[in-house]
């Protein structure tokens, strides 16, 4: 079954919103801020692309939000921004929210620990605790947006956001909703920026291999990429997702840490024609829902792609991982 | 710096009371309900583990608490007492 894509919403260092991520597509400079990370030899400073989500107070009072973690801020004001786009119509009993996610809230995550390691375990922060949770930011926006259907969180590294898509289709195909607010969230911390710098040090000093980072000098990022989808019946606002589906059509080797292989990342369907724009997002585990609708711009803009083909094109294949996801407008 | 300057420092970051600066809380004034700072029940567990990390006061049972978290006032007096 095709999914029809109603709604988007998108936050990243390019900024927010699907405006500032096509501005970022047409050469609007995205400048990543410089973090330290502590490392057993000193200090380094990580190039990072952060996400700001200051809008979030035009859906929510600052009050409200004081107890909601950045991981969950970005989920929030990607899903606000993927419903106010959709227009919906679906009873909010009848949609679906599936969040994928690569590392969880890794900020509250290790926060919740080191909390307990700094002073002892009947100190640590209960708020703390509940933001650690990995399906904290699905909970949340089901309370904000009072969305009362199924809600999962998927996190499988790099394929969360494509096994999370499959999820979607599946709940859609057997009716168990009638739309879906899927997203994908990924936040930066000092922790994965030190992982990052760790793997990277290794590679390049003791020829490590055991752990393909595919480091580059392409910046760290974070952000939220939300999509309202529903089933094909609909007319679609964007395109509708045709197929997706784990296939052998990755056949290089998998990485266990981030996928930054721009060869693989964003293979479109002209033989001999790859691209990549972890420029305009940075590295993250679910960089896969990006893509997505970088694709759609790109589809929707009828953009051509291929500069020896002058044929616009109706149709992408996106592949990675191991999963292939074909977009049609 | 005085209990007191210290607990509404500590309250506004910890608590992440973005809307309220340290200086306009009310010493009198209650921590929880809409009358006062607007706190509720999951921010009193927050302030007894608060409280112990930071004074190295244990607030032990809910008489004591109920007690301790009228106000700025009864909790500096609470931290105050078993500090001495």
């Amino acid at each position: 079954m095709r999914m029809a894509i109603q709604g988007i919403g998108v936050v990243g260092g390019f900024g927010c919103g699907l405006s500032a991520l096509t501005q970022a597509l047409a050469g609007k400079k995205v400048s990543p801020v410089y973090l330290p990370v502590r490392t057993h030899s000193g200090e380094v400073k990580l190039p990072v692309l952060q996400a700001q989500t200051d809008l979030l107070e035009n859906f929510i009072s600052k009050r409200a939000l004081r107890r909601v973690d950045h991981f969950s801020r970005l989920a929030l004001l990607g899903a606000y921004l993927a419903l106010q786009d959709a227009e919906k119509k679906e009873s909010k009993e009848r949609i679906g929210i599936i969040i994928a996610t690569g590392y969880g809230p890794s900020r509250t995550t290790f926060g919740f620990l080191d909390s307990m390691l700094d002073t002892d375990i009947t100190l640590a922060s209960p708020t703390l605790f509940s933001n650690s949770v990995h399906n904290i930011a699905a909970t949340n926006i089901a309370i904000r947006l009072g969305i009362t259907g199924p809600a999962i969180t998927i996190c499988q590294f790099d394929t969360s956001f494509q096994s999370a898509l499959i999820t979607a289709r599946t709940w859609l195909e057997q009716k168990i909703v009638d739309a879906v607010l899927l997203g994908g969230v990924d936040e930066y911390c000092e922790m994965l920026g030190y992982c990052y710098h760790r793997f990277c040090s290794a590679n390049k000093q003791d020829d490590c291999t055991v752990i393909d980072t595919g480091c580059t000098d392409i910046p760290l990022g974070e952000g939220s990429a939300f999509f309202y989808l529903t089933p094909e019946w609909n007319n679609a606002k964007y395109g509708y997702i045709t197929k997706c589906y784990m296939s052998t059509c990755n056949t290089k080797k998998k990485t266990l840490f981030y996928s930054i292989d721009k060869s693989r990342n964003f293979m479109l369907n002209v033989p001999g024609v790859e691209k990549s724009f972890f420029e305009l997002y940075g590295i993250m585990p679910i960089h896969f829902a990006f893509d997505i609708i970088i694709a759609l711009i790109l589809l929707n803009r009828q953009v051509v792609l291929n500069e020896h083909d002058n044929e616009y094109k109706k149709s992408l294949m996106l592949a990675n991982q191991g999963y292939c996801v074909e977009l049609q407008v | 710096m005085a209990i007191k300057q210290k607990l509404k420092k500590i309250l506004v970051e910890e608590l992440n009371l973005e809307d309220v600066v340290p200086e306009e809380i009310d010493d009198s004034a209650p921590l929880f309900g809409p009358d006062g700072l607007g706190l509720d029940s999951l921010d009193a567990v927050e302030i007894v583990v608060l409280v112990q990390k930071h004074f190295g006061v244990e607030i032990k049972n809910l008489e004591e608490g109920r007690k301790a978290l009228q106000s700025i006032s009864t909790l500096a007096d609470f931290i105050e007492s078993r500090s001495s």
